[in-house]
């Protein structure tokens, strides 16, 4: 089967956030920096799952592994955006909890074959609850406009990506035997929406001020 | 597509959609209700250094009308009183009475500079430049603090909020200057562009860290720079130890209503 377009768009949408902070021309905040590690760990696996999956090798093995990894690098970016040290703490200590989660999941529930069922929405709600968690909290307190904040897009466009992962997994798992196109129709509407989340975190790269 | 799919299909579409639409309305309900708050603070803002400058000039008046007019008739008295003790022959006596009558006329001019100081109003009379002018005279007489003033040919023109809060920001950083820059020089530069005014206090003093943004830190120059955003303007400190101080405040022509 052909690869829809939208794929690679959405595989080489992390170069955005990358092009970004590079147009921006000065050192990223803190957070930033590590979102940006995690653009570029993507940018690596999809590659990597682009070129398996062109040469019809099962791919799903390499989500299962780069999955902790980029919740991680996202959970630690997000910890540095809390304005309290409680807040800071338990978002870096959710990052061990998450990864024994995780462990847990693949060794007794998980099949690494196929698609995450529980595993990767679990990740995803995470991010999803710590990105949103973050804009609420910070917002309240914000002296100066939020469009002009580096965490409020890049936070916006972390909740959007986690968001729209949450429901794909589960999905694919239920419908790929019998229909694995619908595996691919929603793997565009899928990519769709994570171009837009690339864009506002690109829109937060480009902020001179909250990264 | 069968029916089962097809519920599938719609769920998952719908969870994409809601999320991105949840996500969005989100963002841009917290972006509009921040702009709410903001607007709301700077107007209580704004009233409160309002009521501050009416009660600054409320000090001067009862300062000049009240307070300076019996320092003046203490100071006539003290006057006859020599006059008298002069004519008695009392000299000792006389002396004294001039001793105290020079501090009673010290004390007049301070209560004076202290009332002109606090006036707004200097600045709707006289316009910014010769107020900045005249503000640099009382600095050197009142504090010893030789103050080179460079201004514009013409008066800016700006709003009466915006000149208020310059002079503000002027007076402020030369009373910084002589409380803790350890010099008795400094340079007041103000300049006129179609966008508006700079404002720049120039010591060559002991400086400070101005990267130290510890709480305890320059709480005056906080101030400052709250002041000169209520006014729509920016100000900006640039010190390091030893190295003096610049401050720059800079105004739009108009501030917004």
């Amino acid at each position: 089967m052909k690869t829809p377009w939208l794929l690679y768009a959405a595989a080489l949408a992390p170069l955005l956030p990358l092009g970004g902070a590079l147009l921006a021309r000065r050192r990223p905040g803190p957070s930033t920096v590590w979102v940006l590690g995690w653009c570029c760990l993507l940018l690596s696996s999809d590659a990597a799952a682009l070129a398996l999956a062109s040469r019809n090798v099962n791919n799903h093995w390499l989500n299962y592994a780069a999955t902790p990894a980029a919740t991680g690098l996202l959970l630690w970016a997000l910890s540095l955006w809390q304005t309290t040290h409680v807040w800071k703490l338990t978002f870096g200590l959710s990052i061990p909890v998450f990864l024994v989660a995780w462990v847990a999941l693949l060794v007794l529930v998980e099949d690494i074959s196929t698609f995450s069922r529980i595993a990767e929405p679990m990740a995803c709600l995470l991010v999803l609850a710590g990105a949103t968690y973050t804009i609420a909290t910070r917002s309240a307190s914000e002296p100066a406009p939020l469009v002009g904040q580096g965490w409020f897009w890049v936070s916006g466009g972390l909740a959007l990506y986690a968001g729209v992962h949450c429901a794909y997994g589960p999905f694919a798992v239920l419908v790929l035997r019998d229909d694995p196109s619908l595996v691919v129709r929603a793997l565009e509407v899928r990519s769709g929406i994570e171009l837009v989340a690339f864009l506002a975190i690109a829109r937060g790269a480009l902020c001179r001020t909250g990264g | 597509m069968p029916d089962g799919r097809l519920t599938l299909w719609t769920l998952f579409v719908a969870s994409a959609l809601s999320v991105t639409i949840v996500l969005v309305a989100f963002g841009a309900s917290l972006v509009a209700s921040q702009r709410r708050r903001l607007r709301l603070e700077r107007s209580g803002s704004r009233r409160v250094l309002k009521a501050q400058e009416e009660e600054r000039a409320r000090l001067a008046h009862e300062l000049h009308d009240d307070v300076l007019q019996r320092v003046a008739i203490v100071h006539q008295e003290l006057d006859a009183l020599r006059l008298e003790a002069d004519a008695a022959g009392v000299r000792r006596l006389s002396r004294r009475i001039a001793a105290v009558a020079d501090e009673v006329r010290d004390l007049g001019e301070a209560v004076h500079a202290a009332a002109y100081l606090l006036h707004p109003s200097v600045v709707e009379k006289v316009g910014l430049r010769r107020a900045i002018g005249m503000l640099a005279t009382e600095f050197r007489r009142t504090a010893g603090l030789r103050v080179d003033v460079t201004v514009p040919d013409s008066e800016p023109s700006l709003d009466m909020e915006v000149a208020v809060t310059a002079y503000r920001i002027v007076q402020e950083a030369l009373r910084n200057v002589v409380k803790h820059a350890l010099t008795d020089c400094a340079s007041v530069a103000l300049e006129n562009s179609p966008d508006g005014i700079t404002v720049r206090v120039t010591d060559t003093g002991a400086g400070f860290d101005a990267t130290d943004e510890t709480p305890h830190s320059g709480l005056g120059l906080l101030a400052m720079r709250y002041q000169a955003a209520l006014a729509d303007g920016s100000l900006l400190v640039s010190s390091r130890p030893g190295a003096g101080t610049i401050v720059t405040g800079r105004f739009p022509c108009r501030s917004r209503p």
